[in-house]
C-alpha cells in the first residue's frame, strides 16, 4: 500500500485525537465501579419509625471515638448525628410530605459507599475503601487535611478538626485515639469493634433497636432479612455511590 | 607580619570559643539511656533489642499499615509468638509505667480469647493511663532529639 506523507500525517493525527478522547468518555460514560468487598460487606439499616427522642446512638458513638463536642457549627465535629427527612433525601421531597415524617429524626452517619466518591478523589490514599469487609476506612496518618473528600462526599458525612480536638473532650476513652488538628475524620462503622466480634456502639446503644447491622453479602444476615421484608430507601441513590446505609420511611 | 600578637592571641581565642563544645563536655560522655522500666520488669521483647533499636520505627509503621487497611491485628514473632499489634496494649505494658505491667504475648487462639474478657459493652475509659514522661519511649528519643508525633492522636496521659 502506498501512502502519501501528507495521507500519513492525518491518519497519525486522527489517531492521535482517538487516545486522547479515551480518558474523556471514562470519565463522562465509565463505569466506576469498585465492586465490592471479597468478603463481608457491612451494612445498616435505620428503621425511622422506632427512632424516638433519644440520643444514646450519637452519646455511645461520641464518647466511644473521642469526638469532640464543639458547639460552633462551622467547625463542630460529627459521625453520627439527626437530620431532618427532607435534608435527608431532598430529592423524596415535596409540599405536602405526612406530618409523622416531617416531625420524624433520621439518623445520619457515613454511608460507606459501595462507590465513594471520597477515595476517588483522595490524593493520598488516605482514605480507602477496605477489600475485606467494604468499610470505607481512614488512615488519619496519611490524611494531609485537604479536604477533597469532604466535597466528594455527597453526604456531608465528614468533618474537618480545625482545631486541637482534645480540649473538646469531656471524657476521653482510652481505648481509642483522638484526632489531631488538621485532618479529616468520620464514622468507621466502628472497624475497631467488628474486629472483636462486637456490634458498632450505636446499634448496641439503641434502646428501640432502631439501627440493625449485619452482613450484605451474607442472605441470611438480619439486614438482607429487614430489607427484604421492608421498604427501604436510600440517600440520593442517583449519585451512583450506592450506600451501605438503608432507611426504612 | 604586622600585629603579630593581636593576630596570633585573636586566632588562638577565636579557636578556644569555637572548640569550646568539645572540650567543654570532655569526659563527661552520657551514655544513651536503656530501656529501664522494661528491663526491670524482666519481660522480653517481642524481638531482640538489637532488631528493635534499629527496626522498631519501621516496624511500628508496618503495624500500623497492616492493622487499618488490611484488618490484620496478630503480629507473629520470629520466635512463633504472637502479640497484638498495638503501641498501647503492647509496647507501652512493658516501656511506660501503666497499672497492669507486662503478660503481652497472645495464647493461641490469638486475640480472640484476650478480647473475650473484655467488657466490650461499656464504653466507659478502660485502657490504662502511661506516664509519657518516664516512659522508655520518651527518654531515649529526646536523647536522641528525635520529636515522634505519636501522643498527638494515641493517648498517654
Amino acid at each position: 500500500m502506498k501512502i502519501s506523507r501528507r495521507g500519513f500525517i492525518k491518519l497519525t493525527g486522527a489517531g492521535a485525537l482517538g487516545l486522547g478522547l479515551l480518558p474523556v468518555k471514562n470519565v463522562l460514560a465509565g463505569d466506576h465501579s469498585n465492586v465490592t468487598s471479597d468478603g463481608k460487606r457491612w451494612a445498616m439499616v435505620v428503621d425511622s419509625r422506632k427512632c424516638g427522642e433519644c440520643n444514646d446512638c450519637i452519646v455511645a458513638c461520641h464518647k466511644t471515638h473521642n469526638v469532640p463536642e464543639i458547639d460552633n457549627k462551622e467547625e463542630e465535629i460529627k459521625w453520627l448525628w439527626k437530620e431532618k427527612y427532607e435534608h435527608a433525601f431532598p430529592s423524596q421531597k415535596h409540599d405536602f410530605v405526612d406530618e409523622d415524617l416531617k416531625k420524624r429524626p433520621f439518623m445520619m452517619l457515613c454511608n460507606h459507599c459501595d462507590n465513594p466518591a471520597c477515595v476517588r478523589v483522595c490524593p493520598t490514599q488516605a482514605t480507602f475503601k477496605r477489600k475485606s469487609d467494604g468499610i470505607v476506612m481512614m488512615d488519619y496518618h496519611r490524611c494531609i487535611g485537604c479536604r477533597y473528600c469532604m466535597a466528594g462526599c455527597p453526604y456531608g458525612a465528614r468533618s474537618f478538626n480545625f482545631n486541637d480536638p482534645r480540649p473538646f473532650i469531656e471524657e476521653i476513652n482510652k481505648t481509642y485515639p483522638t484526632r489531631t488538628k488538621g485532618v479529616v475524620e468520620k464514622c468507621n462503622f466502628c472497624a475497631e469493634r467488628l474486629a472483636k466480634g462486637s456490634l458498632p456502639a450505636c446499634v448496641e446503644a439503641c434502646p428501640n433497636n432502631a439501627l440493625i447491622f449485619g452482613d450484605l453479602n451474607d442472605p441470611d444476615s438480619e439486614v438482607r432479612k429487614v430489607l427484604r421484608e421492608h421498604y427501604t430507601i436510600q440517600r440520593k441513590p442517583d449519585l451512583g455511590t450506592r450506600p451501605s446505609v438503608y432507611y426504612i420511611v | 607580619m604586622y600585629d603579630k600578637g593581636k593576630i596570633i592571641t585573636g586566632i588562638v581565642i577565636f579557636l578556644g570559643l569555637m572548640t569550646f563544645p568539645f572540650w567543654m563536655s570532655l569526659g563527661k560522655a552520657v551514655n544513651p539511656p536503656e530501656a529501664e522500666i522494661a528491663q526491670q520488669l524482666g519481660e522480653e521483647c517481642i524481638e531482640d533489642a538489637e532488631y528493635m533499636r534499629e527496626n522498631h520505627m519501621k516496624l511500628l509503621n508496618d503495624w500500623r499499615t497492616e492493622v487499618v487497611r488490611e484488618g490484620d491485628r496478630i503480629y507473629v514473632a520470629s520466635d512463633g509468638e504472637k502479640y497484638e499489634k498495638s503501641l498501647q496494649n503492647t509496647c507501652l505494658k512493658c516501656h511506660a509505667k501503666g497499672e497492669n505491667p507486662g503478660n503481652v504475648k497472645l495464647s493461641d487462639d490469638g486475640l480472640e480469647s484476650k478480647y473475650k474478657e473484655i467488657d466490650l459493652n461499656s464504653v466507659q475509659p478502660s485502657a490504662e493511663a502511661y506516664d509519657l514522661e518516664s516512659s522508655d519511649c520518651f527518654r531515649c528519643h529526646e536523647y536522641a532529639a528525635v520529636e515522634p508525633d505519636c501522643w498527638d492522636c494515641h493517648i498517654v496521659d
